[in-house]
């Protein structure tokens, strides 16, 4: 079976066969305190410019390799580099296993070695890696939040301090693919919005792409999340305790024959906190992640993970309620394969849910939203590295989606049923050449089953590596988006997906980006990029309905205006590691300019997230082992809004006359600037025998009255304009336990 | 040059090159000089000063507003029976600025009316067809004030619908005539007895609306008998507060249909050429309630 596959893969191979006198080094690289696989280490051949990183499952390949004596070196954030000797003898394959340790426990001292490895091999644009250490050195709201902490990243824009929606490069939420470990998840919302749905004790590992991503991810048009949860100690049991205003939440790993588990439960506590005060606050939500691993042998590996969310808000006075609920769950099985020390396989088969329930009653009456979706994947995944300068991904992904969506009016509900099958093949080639030059080229086939669309998305990536400290990319790609999602601008609770079908054509986009990365060392990184993106058959959600329109049996274009849109812009990217002072900054140029038919008059508008400029700093000093200070800066030039021209009186059948705006066309104005700035104090102790950190912050610390909408009261006269702002100066303290 | 220079010097031209396109384009909304119409005709009705047609100027909406400002002056307004050829002018009412009449025209169902403005600097038109009439047989009376106990609210009292097209567009209105400042809820919404604001009073913020409409065809009314008439209802969900309601049921037209669905822009969709605001007909019936306080 081995043989027959690597056969096949070596035909496909558009370069000769590497010598067959040829060597290859090939391990694992794994983080020493937990065992757990190193995902994106840097491993490089030194005296040379080759070098290669590790994936997913922390496994590395050097194949095509000359007979001789080797120094590997092994880079990864935050970790002591690693060098490893290694002799090489004509035809074999080394395996060399490598542990990384820490630099810095107890300040988390993160050590910014760039991501150079990775850069020489393989171009991906707009890519940023955070882990889960960085996401706590930031100020957050109460408690970390993973997307709250994308949003200080250039080219992630903000609508509001309300919401954790990202939109990225000028694209819309709905258009970003949000993976847990590798299946999509829908709504990843908690509190309308205000906190992502991840629990960052639980995460892994986060990778942002922001456009240009290459052909391995599909399915939305504008950046890809791929979000990892962690496998679990593999040598003691673990814990992290996290009490914040909030909620609470208990992360426990630990191991277990050949393999590691993780789980993770948090719950908000704000209806109890209330209860208390005879305050009724009937809204809480809560969360768990779970993962089992088990290492069969050095070639097999499996898993089993899943995710659990709910959000549950119920009020009842007399007469009427208000009754919503909210939530996700994933599972993902996952079998890691080595066919061969160069072929590498990853399957998935996952599912995920998510379902929103909305209900207003008064008194005998009721009005609802049922929304479900329901998504089965299966996927694989395959790597084949011919020589150290030349390999080939290649895969699949089938969907099975079952989207319900049913209307109640009174005393009659409307159903909505939608099915479809997605599939998508892609393949990559990925080949160095002259030292310098890295060139990927790849193909994606993507096929829906309503309306029999089939799309080809092409992708194209060049990289050249100037110097040691520089290199330049240039990406273009096309990408296609079967779902489209009917969503409130600023909240999110019980947005609902809808697919394309024979009435309305598949969002389609083209991302060109060129950039130029510059790491001169260990202190200070710059990366910086324009891009432009072409969006076509984008969807408005259509509110209007005609008389004859049912509410069942909807189609897409009843329910989606069809629109084209263009982005482009510039982010620049600085981070800095000097003296004890760690972080980045970031300068977002952007347009996004949409034009959809039968909106704003058929006139092309600027949607409410473009922002113009965008800055963001984010620094954590560290003041001593025990004490860290940081601060987190965001300043956003303003986001449009809508401005009333004129007042006017209207009249309705009954006589009655009053009075109101004339809106004007859509987002012609723009709104005060946003600023913020936030801080955090982090101190490490000791509690009963426990390591704890205790934290104070501090947001909008010098009280910025940020505006959030700007309307009119026309009780007054002349009219009033009434601006409601933000977050005001809130501090927050909380304190992390682990053991 | 070395390696790190040139990457100055291109980061530099990158950053260079992207700057001149920044500069923000102010884009300021103007003041919207626009006349609005808002004209309900009612078959079997004349025009007369209580089915009075309001037109009036919009006004900059940072001064004082003034319907004697707003209301139209220095133009004429007709109005053509089109299927008689019938037209009339239509006179301002000198107490209340802004309305217009004719009481010598009386408006007929299945006719269609054209109305004109014609101002030195604009022309306004619009058209609608008066729907044949609903006929509405209800133990409510439409000549006086029908007093309702709040504790009876959910006992329905039903009205008998019939019309001769099943897909004649229908409304059921229901609209509190209190102010926000004297409405008072039945049932404390949230411990509060009184709407805090109008927006309150309005709807928003997720609170009990003073005014609930539902417009269908009139097959999606209710079962329609072997006669093909219907039974209908209100919801004691549509009243919320004390005090006076009036209820609407009756046939409309397009345009006044459109007005009442669309949810951006409204006053766009209601049939004014050259203008903003709504032209519509509707015939039925229109009852008087008082929700009384215990």
């Amino acid at each position: 079976m081995n043989r027959r596959m690597t056969a096949m893969l070596l035909i496909l191979l558009i370069s000769g066969s590497a010598a067959a006198q040829d060597a290859m080094i090939h391990g694992y690289v794994r983080f020493k305190e937990s065992r757990e696989p190193a995902i994106s280490v840097n491993i490089l051949i030194e005296g040379t410019n080759r070098g290669t990183v590790t994936n997913m499952k922390g496994y590395y390949v050097l194949p095509g390799l000359p007979p001789g004596n080797y120094s590997l070196r092994f880079l990864y954030m935050g970790y002591t580099p690693v060098t490893r000797r290694v002799t090489l003898s004509a035809g074999l394959d080394a395996e060399l296993d490598v542990e990384l340790i820490q630099t810095n426990v107890q300040g988390e001292k993160v050590t910014v070695v760039g991501e150079r490895g990775e850069r020489k091999n393989d171009v991906v644009a707009g890519r940023i890696t955070v882990t889960p250490a960085e996401f706590r050195r930031m100020p957050q709201v109460a408690e970390p939040d993973l997307f709250r902490s994308l949003q200080m990243l250039p080219g992630v824009a903000t609508l509001s301090d309300f919401s954790a929606g990202l939109y990225i490069r000028g694209g819309s939420p709905d258009q970003n693919l949000i993976l847990l470990d590798h299946i999509d998840v829908y709504n990843p919302n908690h509190m309308f919005g205000f906190f992502s749905t991840f629990n960052t004790d639980a995460v892994k590992s986060v990778k942002l792409l922001k456009g240009g991503f290459p052909a391995r991810y599909g399915g939305r048009l504008s950046s890809v999340l791929d979000v990892v949860n962690k496998e679990g100690n593999r040598n003691e049991t673990h814990g992290t305790a996290r009490v914040s205003l909030l909620s609470s939440s208990l992360t426990l790993e630990g191991p277990w024959k050949k393999g590691s588990w993780m789980g993770s439960f948090r719950r908000t506590y704000l209806d109890l906190a209330a209860s208390l005060m005879d305050i009724d606050l009937p809204y809480y939500f809560y969360d768990g992640h779970f993962k089992v691993n088990y290492d069969a042998d050095s070639r097999n590996q499996v898993s089993l993970s899943g995710y659990l969310g709910n959000d549950v808000l119920d009020i009842e006075t007399a007469g009427s309620s208000i009754s919503l609920d909210w939530g996700n769950r994933t599972f993902s099985s996952q079998w890691t394969h080595l066919f061969s020390s160069r072929l590498f396989s990853h399957f998935v088969l996952a599912g995920s849910e998510f379902s929103s329930n909305t209900l207003v009653r008064f008194e005998d009456v009721g009005f609802g939203i049922t929304n479900r979706i329901d998504d089965i994947s299966l996927k694989g995944m395959l790597s084949y590295s011919h020589t150290s300068d030349h390999s080939l991904d290649f895969g699949f992904e089938s969907k099975m989606l079952d989207f319900g969506l049913d209307y109640r009016i009174v005393d009659l509900t409307y159903k909505n049923r939608y099915n479809g099958f997605s599939h998508s093949a892609y393949i990559q080639d990925n080949y160095r050449f002259g030292g310098v030059n890295v060139l990927q080229t790849g193909l994606r086939l993507n096929y829906y089953s309503e309306g029999q669309y089939v799309r080809i998305a092409p992708r194209a990536a060049y990289k050249r590596i100037l110097s040691d400290y520089l290199d330049v990319t240039l990406t273009w790609g096309r990408y296609s988006q079967f779902l489209n999602l009917i969503q409130q601008e600023g909240f999110s609770f019980a947005d609902m997906w809808l697919p394309v079908d024979a009435t309305f054509p598949p969002g389609e986009a083209d991302h060109l980006i060129a950039g130029i990365s510059y790491d001169p060392g260990r202190r200070i990184s710059v990366e910086a990029e324009v891009y432009y993106k072409k969006y076509r058959n984008i969807a408005e959600y259509r509110a209007e309905r005609g008389a004859d329109e049912e509410f069942a049996e909807m189609t897409a274009a009843m329910n989606f205006l069809r629109g084209d849109a263009e982005s482009y812009g510039a982010d620049l990217y600085i981070r800095n590691n000097i003296w004890r002072l760690q972080g980045w900054i970031g300068y977002s140029l952007n347009w996004i300019r949409k034009q959809v038919d039968g909106y704003n008059f058929d006139k092309p508008y600027f949607p409410t997230y473009d922002r113009r400029h965008t800055v963001t700093v984010m620094q954590d000093l560290t003041i001593s082992g025990k004490l860290r200070f940081n601060l987190a800066f965001k300043y956003g030039s303003g986001q449009p809004y809508t401005e009333s021209t004129a007042r006017y009186a209207v009249m309705n059948p009954s006589g009655d006359i009053y009075y109101t705006d004339l809106e004007g066309e859509k987002n012609t104005r723009r709104l005060p600037a946003y600023h913020r700035l936030d801080l955090g104090l982090f101190y490490r102790t000791r509690l009963f025998s426990l390591d704890s950190e205790w934290y104070l912050q501090v947001v909008n610390a010098y009280g910025h009255e940020n505006v959030w909408f700007r309307r009119y009261d026309n009780t007054q006269n002349p009219s009033q304009q009434e601006d409601f702002t933000m977050l005001p100066l809130l501090p927050t303290f909380g304190v992390t336990i682990t053991f | 040059m070395t390696g790190k220079r040139y990457g100055a010097f291109v980061l530099l031209g990158m950053l260079i090159a992207s700057f001149p396109a920044c500069v923000e384009q102010p884009l300021d909304a103007e003041y919207e000089d626009e006349i609005a119409v808002f004209g309900f005709l009612r078959g079997e009705t004349a025009l007369d000063s209580a089915a009075a047609i309001l037109i009036t100027r919009t006004q900059p909406l940072k001064e004082l507003y003034t319907l004697s400002e707003a209301a139209l002056s220095g133009g004429t307004v007709t109005m053509t029976e089109v299927n008689t050829g019938l037209m009339v002018s239509l006179a301002g009412d000198s107490a209340r600025p802004g309305l217009f009449y004719n009481e010598s025209l009386y408006i007929r169902s299945g006719y269609t009316y054209r109305l004109q403005i014609t101002t030195p600097d604009r022309q306004v038109s619009a058209e609608t067809t008066v729907p044949e009439s609903l006929r509405v047989t209800s133990a409510l009376k439409d000549d006086s004030i029908n007093v309702v106990s709040p504790d009876r609210l959910s006992q329905r009292v039903p009205l008998y619908l019939e019309h001769g097209d099943s897909e004649q567009l229908i409304v059921v209105d229901m609209n509190c005539r209190e102010t926000w400042e004297t409405a008072e809820y039945i049932n404390p919404f949230f411990g509060r007895t009184r709407p805090g604001s109008d927006a309150e009073f309005g709807g928003g913020e997720d609170t009990p609306p003073k005014h609930i409409t539902a417009v269908g065809r009139f097959r999606e009314m209710g079962d329609i008998d072997p006669d093909g008439g219907c039974t209908i209802s209100w919801y004691s969900s549509m009243i919320a507060f004390y005090g006076s309601y009036t209820l609407t049921v009756a046939a409309i037209d397009d345009n006044y249909h459109r007005y009442l669905t669309r949810t951006s822009h409204p006053e766009m969709e209601g049939g004014i050429q050259g203008g903003i605001g709504v032209f519509g007909s509707l015939s039925g019936r229109r009852y008087d309630l008082f929700v009384a306080r215990q």
